[in-house]
């Protein structure tokens, strides 16, 4: 063998998928350039799926949604939508996102409602509701859901399946603003795989009430949506018990008067919960031990559930460690965490939205919206959209 | 559990075998057979192999894999976990085109365990590489041209970030 030649051994395309397998995706994206042996063998579908299951799914902001909750669900006599605004607003942060936004896709999808893997629930409550599919950029029209619910939250998560088929699921839940006394919550949820609505009624051991027009973070199919009187309602449906387990959320410290939350996934698949307040923000993850849910009939207090705090971040601090931002050092809040992520967060300061990370509390400018934004922030929910990023090539296509 | 006795030491067991370069060895059938490929040819032959030839592995080569087959024999208790850590790390650590040959030879014979060191340490080799330093490392030519290179760029933007 030459000794110039690449050994046999990395020309064997099993052991390189074995070594490049292994890389973290800070090393991994950038072996494309490597050759286009390299390029190829990353852009297969079979090395992606390989890599994500051993690894994470790797996302890209796109850009963050705006919804103006004024005009959710509102009553004939609320407050109207100026037609100079349009239904949907994204502040656009990379060039997808600006393809996006002046595409005119979004003008035909109504009101933001979430997102799940990069795919875009919109709609208008409470019959209408839309999927669009940013890979085929197919917009689907759900069939109209056959509850009346006056008041409502959701959920919409891509469920986890084997074959290559996308599958999601999208849940309406019933918000009981009437102040009397039930344990009972009616949903609606549409699979896409049978592509209807079924109906159910969920159970806790004790009254609660879902919080209207949030949507509920997702993981691993469990769903986690805010309930009133400072709970986290959780409905499991791998259990199959169709029952609903509250849960208490922390107070704290520094955030004990808070005027901001939020919940997502942490990086090792854990609920985490934020709260900020005008002092700074901490972080929790609620750290799940066994509980048996299955238990006879009795109430099912879940003691076992309890959140440790992660994170405590003074906004002092965070000032102090950023001086060349530090003229924002005014009205901060937690605007939302990052997926399967525990390392970043988004804050919002005035018109600014930075990804803050948690250890160092080094800031970085995300987006600021400038002198001229519209946005009603204290009325409007800023929600990120990202998008599962994998690397392609043209050039793939032509070897 | 209490027994000492793990599956391997039942019997000493000796099988042959053949490198490319025409060379025989002795092995323990309890470390040959870390190899699924020659654990599965002795099953196919029986009791009546002779001598098991190894057309894709030169005796150099052999005599490093079959190093580690005989460490890796018995099953390793917590007590020589740390130790074996160590032995490990010292065995991959090899110049490279001896590293190669293993990992060839590796996966010839199907060694899952060693195959796994041996990637993860050809892995530790690209960690924090650019795309030169990496061709630069493993004599892999550039087949881009300067355009396709800018392309791939421009449209995994955020890959290079």
């Amino acid at each position: 063998m030459n000794e110039n030649d690449v050994h046999p051994a990395l020309t064997c395309d099993d052991i390189l998928c074995e070594i490049l397998l292994r890389l973290p995706e800070k090393s991994v994206f950038k072996c494309i350039l490597v050759s286009k042996r390299w390029l190829h063998l990353m852009c297969s579908s079979s090395f992606r799926y390989g890599y994500c299951t051993r690894w994470k799914t790797n996302f890209h902001l796109v850009g963050f949604f705006v919804s103006n909750h004024l005009y959710l669900g509102r009553h004939k006599n609320g407050i109207q939508r100026p037609p100079s605004e349009p239904a949907i607003q994204l502040l656009s942060t990379s060039d997808e996102g600006d393809v996006l936004k002046f595409s005119g896709v979004l003008k035909q999808l109504g009101y933001f409602i979430d997102s799940s893997n990069g795919l875009l629930l919109c709609g208008r409550h409470p019959m209408t509701y839309y999927v669009w599919n940013p890979m085929t950029k197919q917009t689907y029209q759900l069939p109209q859901p056959r509850q009346y619910y006056k008041n409502l939250c959701m959920a919409f998560f891509i469920e986890n399946c084997s074959d290559e088929t996308l599958h999601y699921k999208v849940i309406r839940a019933r918000c009981d603003c009437r102040l009397i006394e039930v344990n009972t919550v009616s949903v609606e949820i549409f699979s896409s795989a049978t592509g209807m609505w079924k109906h159910f009624t969920l159970t806790c051991s004790s009254p609660f009430g879902l919080s209207p027009w949030t949507v509920a973070t997702v993981i691993n199919g469990v769903i986690y949506w805010f309930a009133k009187q400072g709970n986290i309602a959780i409905f499991d449906p791998h259990l199959g018990e169709r029952c609903i387990v509250l849960v208490k959320l922390p107070t704290g410290k520094l955030s004990y008067d808070y005027d901001e939350n939020g919940v997502g996934e942490s990086s090792d698949g854990l609920l985490q919960y934020g709260q900020s307040s005008n002092l700074g923000i901490e972080i929790w993850v609620l750290e799940k031990e066994q509980v048996c849910f299955s238990s006879s009939n009795t109430s099912h207090k879940d003691l076992k559930n309890r959140w440790t705090l992660r994170y405590r971040l003074s906004f002092k601090a965070m000032w102090k460690q950023n001086p060349s931002y530090g003229k924002h050092s005014k009205e901060s809040q937690i605007l939302s965490f990052l997926p399967q992520n525990s390392d970043y967060v988004f804050i919002r300061s005035g018109c600014y939205i930075f990804r803050c990370h948690l250890s160092s509390k080094r800031l970085e400018v995300v987006h600021s919206s400038g002198r001229g934004s519209s946005i009603l922030w204290d009325f409007s929910k800023v929600v990120p959209y990202f998008r599962p990023v994998w690397p392609h090539s043209s050039i793939c296509r032509n070897i | 559990m209490a027994s000492s006795t793990s599956g391997s030491s039942s019997s000493s067991k000796v099988v042959k075998i053949r490198s490319s370069d025409n060379e025989n060895f002795e092995v323990e059938e309890a470390a040959a057979a870390r190899s699924e490929t020659i654990k599965k040819l002795l099953e196919d032959v029986g009791d009546d192999a002779d001598v098991i030839p190894l057309p894709n592995v030169d005796a150099k080569t052999l005599v490093k894999v079959m190093e580690w087959c005989k460490k890796h024999m018995d099953d390793v208790d917590e007590l020589n976990k740390e130790e074996m850590k160590t032995w490990d790390a010292e065995f991959v650590d090899m110049d490279q085109s001896c590293l190669y040959n293993v990992l060839l030879a590796a996966n010839f014979l199907n060694i899952k365990e060693l195959l796994d060191q041996l990637t993860q340490k050809v892995a530790d080799m690209i960690k924090g590489k650019s795309p030169e330093e990496i061709r630069a490392t493993f004599n892999i030519k550039n087949d881009f041209t300067p355009e396709e290179e800018a392309e791939i760029r421009k449209q995994n933007a955020w890959a290079f970030e």
